[in-house]
């Protein structure tokens, strides 16, 4: 067979991480090469560069026997390689024809244009009117246009970014149809994807990144899934983790229980319970449903069905100002999005969410806010000049500690924190998770999601493993390790 | 380890803040300049405050009649109505909307105001109603905003016409005029005191009402919780509700102040003017967003101050002041208004872009 694309020696290094360390293996042409691994191992930063979107530092890429720079995606678009992304990048007020031929304006006979995007959307068995808007269309239509895209530019490479995240099961053997289809008209296809069954369905060859590192390609009948599992997690990582001592906590008070939760595509029949003075983590992988549970559980969306309760009293929040009342407090996933506030300074980001204590008849006193916010930096070892200097100018360590500061403000009962340490460096890391297990100590009880499965192996004292937006699994004591964990989480 | 690896991250950061006077002294001279200049700018209304002095300065060498005291405090007098709805614009804009029916509510409410008292209703109720009226619109622009998510771009310029449309239709585009003779009430001498008498003889009614509405205003958005929280939504909507702020009330209030203030401008306007057509301030709302924005009011929300809206409302009033003593024609006026607007801003990204 001959090598369509060949990676060699490639690095890519970011501040405080290497995303690749070394990384050279072959894909074949036409056939269906699977990439798996972790969160964070290193597949979607491989594919970015084989797209042009971030270059390599060191290392180089051979494609079709040539050595290549790909300096942008439309260089790589101009050779022949698309890729399908994970988030559709789609303009959703153009029609379905004029997205197929974004970028490519010099042709104008629109009767021409129509006809042959159809021709290729049937080609794909895919029955969508060329002239629909794309925002008409479900989440797997618009998958299907985007691939469309791809093969209407003559792709020899189609590279797909977790494609079957957001599809339903139906959806999927759809999609996987089409690729056969592509493999057999001779396209070359990369497969990014979490789910190791639908990777064990589809692919011809595996491929293994752990941590940046290049495990080894298996072709897809000569390995089993459990081995994969295992190359994912890496054997060392195992005995060095689950020294934590996991104490059971269901001889504490009940705090929190939660009754079949259910919300649309999301999440169902999610049920668990939460005791005083425990660190309960929730894994699950990018799209399984995690943050929009919590987001459920604090008030911002509202449940479809199931029933919260909080020291044995209903709590179905419909605002996070009534579940703030009530001893919650959340540390979001994207802290710039939804938790900061980056055109105030520091005391007026702390001082947020606890307006009785700062200004109880409507009128802030100022001492308040400022003792409480120094009060606070101290307390957490903020890094700041003054408590006015402006939040957009620190780490993001000191960032997401204002933001824990915010919620201690509110002196709350439950911590619901989403990725609380997503994009940031390990010294911070490490004194964010001392503030975690000092808050427990001190009583309060913690709901902690985490696509990091470290983080919730060396951090929780119970572990629920969430997939497709159920819960599968409750893991405690001996029966944690990062191979049980992510058993659950990849595959039925 | 990780304490020591902390540290040295931290390091960099630290060492910065405490040196930095340090390293203005023994820094280039040029670069010392420049970084008390940008020091300075950091205080968001010294920009606008410089503008105003120059503008001043020059005014006062270029026309004999600009720097006194009545002329001055004529200035005033003629932004008081302006400013008093600048105020209310500048907390909605800082909450991340905008208003553009103030200048038709603001004729609307003296028509009503103007008609009641001449259909033999009492002074005071009369303008009680008119208030009610301007907030009942600031109500609704506020409710079709939030719980109807109508952006209110789309939603002021609806209330705009519906306003002006009911200002026309209830006078029948008929000037109203209120005197001796057609307002029966004896308070009509108080009532024409509002808008026409003089403090001491010599300040305008008018502007202590803009001054005591600045002052208010300073004090609902930089002292209380609402101004705080107004500042936290217009930053970051998604963020303030998460942390328990109740985004929708927030605006609401912001547009029903903007109502009641432009009730307010327009009950004075009727005292000054003791008459009233529906066509009344026409076109204002675009004076006014100037006047906020000259102010270093953000568009994007979350950014902005009562004393930079009352500075940018200055500006505005001593450019025309200054450009009619010069005898600049009104069409050069506007030309000049909106250049004005367009260096305020061009000012204030420039300056941003430094401080980040």
């Amino acid at each position: 067979m001959e090598d369509m694309v060949v990676f060699k020696n490639i690095t890519k290094k970011y501040p405080g991480v290497v995303a690749l360390d070394d990384v050279s293996f072959s894909i074949q042409k036409g056939e269906i090469h699977a990439i798996v691994g972790e969160n964070g191992a290193g597949k979607s930063t491989l594919m970015h560069i084989l797209g042009g979107e971030i270059q390599p530092d060191g290392g180089e890429i051979i494609y079709k026997g040539k050595p290549v720079v790909i300096s942008d995606p439309h260089a790589a678009r101009l050779m022949g390689i698309s890729i399908v992304y994970q988030e559709l990048k789609l303009c959703p007020n153009l029609s379905v024809v004029e997205n197929i031929n974004l970028g490519r304006e010099k042709r104008t006979n629109w009767k021409e244009m129509c006809q042959e995007c159809s021709q290729v959307l049937q080609s794909l068995g895919a029955h969508i009117n060329p002239r629909s808007l794309v925002k008409n269309l479900s989440i797997a239509e618009q998958q299907m246009v985007e691939i469309a895209k791809a093969i209407s530019l003559q792709s020899e490479v189609l590279i797909l970014d977790e494609p079957n995240s957001a599809l339903t099961i139906n959806e999927t053997e759809k999609l996987f149809r089409n690729l056969l289809n592509l493999k057999a008209q001779g396209v070359t296809i990369i497969f990014i994807s979490h789910r190791l069954e639908e990777v064990f369905k589809i692919s011809d060859r595996i491929s293994v990144l752990r941590d940046g590192k290049y495990l080894g390609t298996f072709p897809t009948g000569e390995i089993t899934i459990d081995q994969v599992v295992t190359l994912i997690a890496g054997k060392k990582l195992v005995s060095e983790l689950s020294q934590k001592t996991r104490r059971n906590m269901e001889g504490n008070r009940l705090v929190l229980e939660a009754k079949n939760l259910g919300r649309g595509r999301y999440f169902k029949d999610v049920s668990f319970q939460l005791y005083e003075k425990e660190i309960l983590g929730i894994y699950g992988l990018q799209g399984s449903g995690r943050t929009e549970l919590l987001e459920s559980i604090f008030g911002i969306t509202r449940l479809d069905q199931g029933e919260i309760f909080l020291f044995g009293k209903k709590a179905n929040f419909t605002s996070p100002k009534q579940a703030i009342k009530n001893g919650f407090a959340m540390v979001p996933e994207d802290r710039r999005k939804t938790g900061l506030f980056s055109n105030l300074d520091v005391k007026d980001n702390i001082n947020m969410s606890n307006p009785e204590e700062i200004a109880p008849i409507g009128v802030i006193r100022k001492k308040k806010v400022v003792d409480i916010a120094k009060k606070l930096v101290q307390s957490l070892s903020i890094k700041v000049g003054s408590v006015s200097q402006m939040v957009k100018n620190l780490s993001g360590g000191n960032q997401q500690k204002v933001i824990i500061s915010r919620w201690l403000a509110t002196h709350p009962k439950i911590f619901l924190v989403d990725e609380l340490t997503r994009g940031i460096d390990v010294g911070a890391k490490a004194e964010i998770y001392r503030i975690l297990q000092r808050l427990r100590n001190e009583g309060l009880s913690i709901l902690l999601v985490s696509s990091e499965l470290q983080e919730v192996l060396a951090e929780c004292d119970r572990i629920l493993v969430m997939r497709n937006g159920t819960l599968v699994a409750n893991l405690f004591g001996e029966q944690v390790d990062k191979e049980t964990v992510l058993k659950y989480a990849l595959k039925g | 380890m990780v304490d020591k690896e902390n540290n040295q991250a931290l390091f960099p950061e630290t060492v910065e803040a405490l040196h930095e006077p340090g390293q203005q002294r023994f820094g280039k001279k040029q670069s010392v300049s420049k970084k008390v200049l940008v020091e300075m700018f950091r205080i968001r209304e010294i920009g606008v405050l410089m503008a105003l002095i120059v503008l001043l300065i020059l005014f006062s060498f270029l026309s004999p009649y600009f720097f006194s005291v009545n002329n001055l405090l004529n200035v005033v007098r003629q932004v008081s109505l302006l400013g008093i709805i600048a105020m209310g614009m500048t907390m909605i804009i800082v909450s991340g909307e905008i208003d553009l029916s103030v200048g038709a509510v603001y004729g609307l409410a003296a028509v009503v105001a103007g008609m009641l008292m001449t259909n033999g209703v009492s002074i005071l109720l009369s303008l009680i109603f008119a208030l009610v009226a301007g907030m009942g619109f600031g109500l609704i622009n506020g409710m079709l905003v939030t719980y109807a998510r109508i952006p209110a771009l789309i939603v002021t310029l609806g209330t705009l016409n519906v306003a002006r449309g009911a200002a026309l239709i209830a006078s029948k585009a008929q000037v109203i005029a209120t005197s001796h003779r057609t307002v029966a009430d004896p308070a009509i001498n108080t009532f024409l005191f509002i808008g026409q008498g003089k403090l001491f003889g010599i300040i305008p009614m008018m502007s202590i009402f803009l001054v005591i509405t600045a002052v208010v205003s300073y004090f609902i958005f930089s002292k209380t919780i609402l101004g705080f929280h107004m500042r936290a939504v217009g930053g970051n909507k998604i963020a303030a509700r998460a942390s328990g702020i109740n985004v929708m009330m927030i605006k609401i209030v912001a547009f029903v102040i903007t109502g009641f203030l432009c009730a307010l401008a327009g009950i004075l306007n009727l005292s000054f003017l003791a008459n009233v057509q529906g066509t009344v301030g026409y076109g204002l709302e675009l004076d006014v967003i100037a006047a906020v924005i000259i102010g270093g009011t953000s568009m994007s929300g979350g950014e902005g101050t009562i004393l930079g809206t009352t500075i940018g409302v200055l500006i505005m009033g001593v450019l025309r002041n200054g450009l009619i003593l010069l005898g600049v024609s009104p069409f050069w006026q506007i030309l000049i208004i909106g250049l004005v607007i367009i260096g305020a801003v061009g000012l204030d990204t420039w300056t941003s872009k430094q401080s980040a």
